[in-house]
């Protein structure tokens, strides 16, 4: 089955796993928003071993550039994504 | 006609510029929000707060909610939205909400709703630096498909 790249970009407190470099996913052609957590936290993982936020990504949104993913969505290509957690502007 | 002017800057936010903005000779009122950063927060000392932002999707969303807030309460108001990206130190201006209106109930209700809104809807972090040299990224709104 055919895999895509996909980009994460890091936001609020996902920045403390931030090393400069980007955060790379390898997912398969139709995969849902719990098989990118998922795949999320086995790099967060990879990256920092001590990673224990998986609270944390539960409760965050993926977006594109304008869009926060629904729960119908589907990996259709490569893609550029980025991790929101519960924000607090003001 | 109603007008709006959003933005995010990691320069100073000015209060001048956004009382310019709402001014108007059919308006009688002018209302403004100022958030600013204080020296403390659940019982800790604060020196600092750095505010992150996804930048693509604020522009968006603060238009969207000054365009709601139009619509709501007074279709020819003039509402300014600028949010501050970087670090602030105590007393630095995080974000500037002005409403100008013909009358001040709707400057008044358009300024609450837009700050309410922005705190749950808007892709915006903030980090708090202590006194002990401890920081620390604040919890806060879940965002969905639905709110965002």
């Amino acid at each position: 089955m055919a895999q895509f790249n996909v980009e994460i970009e890091l936001y609020g407190a996902f920045r403390n796993f931030d090393d400069g470099k980007a955060l790379m996913l390898e997912l398969p052609f139709g995969a849902d928003l719990a098989a990118i957590k998922a795949a999320f936290v086995e790099a967060l993982r990879f990256r920092d071993p001590d990673f224990d936020s998986e609270a944390l990504v539960e409760v965050s949104a993926f977006a594109d550039d304008c869009t926060i993913l629904g729960a119908n969505y589907s990996l259709a290509g490569d893609a550029k994504l980025a991790i929101l957690p519960p924000v607090n502007g003001g | 006609m109603a007008q709006i002017f959003t933005g995010l800057s990691e320069t100073p936010l000015s209060i001048d510029a956004a009382a310019d903005f709402v001014n108007g000779e059919k308006n009688g009122a002018l209302n403004m929000f100022i958030g600013k950063v204080r020296n403390h927060n659940l019982g800790r000392e604060v020196l600092g707060v750095s505010y992150d932002a996804f930048a693509p999707m604020v522009k968006a969303v603060f238009d969207d909610i000054c365009v709601e807030a139009i619509e709501k309460f007074d279709n020819e108001m003039r509402c300014y939205l600028t949010h501050f990206k970087g670090r602030l130190e105590i007393g630095g201006i995080s974000v500037v909400i002005a409403v100008g209106s013909a009358h001040r109930e709707p400057s008044f209700q358009a300024c609450r709703y837009i700050i309410e809104e922005l705190k749950k809807r808007a892709p915006i972090w903030k980090k708090e630096h202590y006194s002990d040299g401890d920081d620390e990224w604040l919890g806060g709104h879940i965002l969905s498909a639905d709110n965002g």
